[in-house]
């Protein structure tokens, strides 16, 4: 065996570089498998990337694009939403002069910072006796008869928010007096913060109140006078008279009983007719005279329509006939049979006879003379008058006569302001009992709400309610409406009334 | 499939491929999700033809039109529909906005009567 020769089995220098060049080259092509495997994901990776910002780009983009839109649409939206809340606002304000130029009474608005006179319809220029572009830029204190004045209106408007129907004195541009009734508003005009005044001229009324309040301090002189010696009118006994012609009335037990109201058509007749009759059916003895000379009625709703009337009011204020000759008696025509009896003393509806009445005048005395001697004549329990609506002499006189007043009303503005003079004048002429009687009640509104609110406001009885209903108010020729249909709730309340009034009038011969 | 509301009303006829909106749309935010998923789904359903019928559409918050435009995107990327968008001139924010999708979709067709 030769030196350099390896034995067998053993691994010779040679053969160990072989196999260590040969995992060198395995490690060289796992390392060059490596690096392609890390090119290509490296490559994938940066693919991926791109894809991922082309997505991100794309949604970027979408989004900007979004918010662009979204801010586009906002800005249109908002700007037509704008022009429509212009223009709503223009019609508003159009629409504001419109109705308050067409509305028949003085309006005008002030601007709150000043007072200043921003808008007058023509009908407070027509008021203040001016056209109403004369009154703009004045300001609003320069209308009041006393500036003053407007300090509680302010005030009141401040505190509540509105001002209802106060009586100011303002004054024409000519410097003369004008009574007006004022309500104000709160009032954003022109976008300024402004006052609603809305105005009604009460100057005639005003002149009317005072003219009235006069002619009841005169009134109330002469009876004072006259009844220094001798005990007033009050109806029953045997009163002298000697303040109304020193008529005698020895006729004893005949209570006086006066349906009044401020205004007309308010169902006063109608009341004063189906009393009457209920009345009767307790087997008294009435009678009803309607003093309604300007327009009477109350020969129809007792049954005397078409019939021939020899002799009326009229005739005898005139002195054209007796008391003897005028009572009819129309039990008969009263729809049922009663046990008691029933007489009218009717005005004339002939026009000339209406005319002549009220244009020749009359002896007032008269009229309440003809009370005492009717009562005496047919030896009534009870002598109904139905007078006039509003106050005037006959109303006067008549309020001074009887022994209880029933001023009926109805429930709404008017007659509300019209009762609380008719209520103050007949506290003034000393009425011995004064009740008040609500008709035409709209189901909607609480009886008792409105008892108690009319009771708060004159202070008086309210006597009875009467709720709305056609069938009432609309005539019946087939008799008188509670005794024919005596369950209905009108009826039971009248049934009431005459049981109240049978007791007040009792209560009153005792005092 | 339809939601209607008292102000407004989003109904879908899968018959004929048309979404058709009418009244006010004042909701807010995530108030829109009933009505954004009504539109994805008819644009799930991957017609070739998608209407959407705004003609009586009054009014259209920018919420409301933010949920349109996630609508037109919705189709945009399934790549599958031609989108008609169906206007009227009666409500003037229709032809100044609606114009706008386009620009998320070049191929809408708006189409303004």
């Amino acid at each position: 065996m030769s030196t350099g020769q390896a034995a067998p089995g053993a691994e010779t220098p040679r053969d160990e570089l072989a196999a260590a060049a040969e995992a060198l080259r395995r490690r060289i092509e796992e390392l060059e498998q490596e690096k392609r495997d890390l090119e290509v994901m490296l490559e994938t990776a940066t693919e991926h990337a791109d894809h991922l910002a082309a997505d991100l780009e794309q949604e970027r983009n979408d989004l900007a694009t979004m918010l662009a839109m979204t801010t586009e649409h906002a800005d249109t939206v908002e700007d037509e939403l704008h022009e429509s809340a212009a223009a709503a606002l223009l019609k508003s304000a159009r629409q504001l002069r419109m109705i308050v130029e067409a509305t028949p009474a003085p309006v005008l608005i002030s601007r709150r910072a000043d007072a200043e006179i921003v808008y007058a319809n023509t009908m407070t220029g027509t008021l203040l006796g001016a056209p109403s572009q004369e009154l703009l830029g004045r300001r609003v204190p320069e209308l009041y008869f006393d500036p003053v004045d407007r300090v509680p209106l302010l005030k009141a408007l401040e505190d509540q928010g509105f001002v209802d129907h106060q009586e100011v004195r303002f004054k024409r541009l000519d410097g003369s007096l004008v009574w007006v009734d004022v309500s104000l508003r709160p009032l954003d005009f022109n976008e300024e913060p402004s006052i609603l005044s809305a105005l009604h001229d009460i100057t005639e009324r005003k002149e009317a109140e005072q003219r009235l309040q006069q002619q009841v301090d005169e009134l109330r002189l002469e009876l004072e006078e006259t009844s220094q010696s001798s005990a007033l009118a009050r109806s029953t006994g045997t009163t002298r008279f000697h303040n109304l012609d020193a008529a005698v009335i020895e006729h004893g037990s005949t209570r006086l009983i006066a349906f009044h109201s401020f205004r007309g058509g308010n169902g006063k007749s109608s009341i004063a007719a189906n009393v009457a009759g209920l009345l009767a059916a307790r087997g008294q003895r009435i009678g009803v005279i309607d003093a309604d000379l300007q327009s009477p009625g109350m020969h129809v709703l007792l049954g005397q329509a078409g019939k021939k009337i020899d002799h009326t009011l009229n005739d005898y204020l005139l002195g054209n006939c007796g008391i003897h000759q005028l009572a009819i008696d129309v039990t008969a025509g009263l729809g049922q049979p009663v046990p008691g009896q029933l007489f009218l003393v009717p005005a004339s509806v002939n026009p000339g006879a209406m005319a002549q009445v009220l244009s020749q005048g009359y002896e007032a005395e008269r009229l309440t003379q003809s009370f005492h001697e009717l009562a005496k004549l047919l030896q009534l329990d009870v002598l109904l008058i139905d007078t006039h609506p509003g106050l005037n002499e006959e109303a006067l006189l008549t309020m001074r006569a009887v022994q209880t007043l029933i001023v009926v009303l109805r429930p709404d503005a008017q007659d509300f302001e019209g009762t609380g003079v008719t209520v103050q004048v007949a506290r003034q002429l000393e009425v011995p009992h004064l009740m008040l009687m609500v008709n035409q009640l709209p189901a909607t509104d609480q009886l008792q709400a409105v008892r108690a609110r009319v009771e708060q406001t004159f202070n008086s009885e309210v006597a009875a309610i009467l709720p709305q209903a056609a069938e009432f108010m609309t005539f019946d020729h087939d008799g008188l409406f509670a005794l024919r249909h005596a369950g209905h709730p009108i009826s039971v309340a009248l049934q009431h009334l005459s049981t109240r009034l049978m007791g007040a009038t009792a209560q009153v011969q005792l005092s | 499939m339809e939601i209607v509301h008292a102000d407004y009303e989003v109904r879908y006829d899968e018959a004929s491929s048309i979404v058709i909106c009418k009244g006010s749309f004042r909701l807010h935010g995530e108030e829109y999700k009933p009505v954004l998923d009504l539109l994805l789904k008819a644009a799930d359903a991957r017609p070739a033809l998608l209407t959407l019928d705004v003609r009586e559409l009054q009014f259209l918050n920018s919420s409301g039109i933010n949920t349109l435009s996630k609508f037109i995107l919705h189709v945009r990327n399934h790549k599958a529909s031609q989108v008609v968008v169906q206007g009227s001139a009666r409500f003037p924010w229709q032809e100044k906005s609606l114009i706008n999708l386009q620009r998320l979709l070049p191929a809408l067709k708006l189409e303004i009567a």
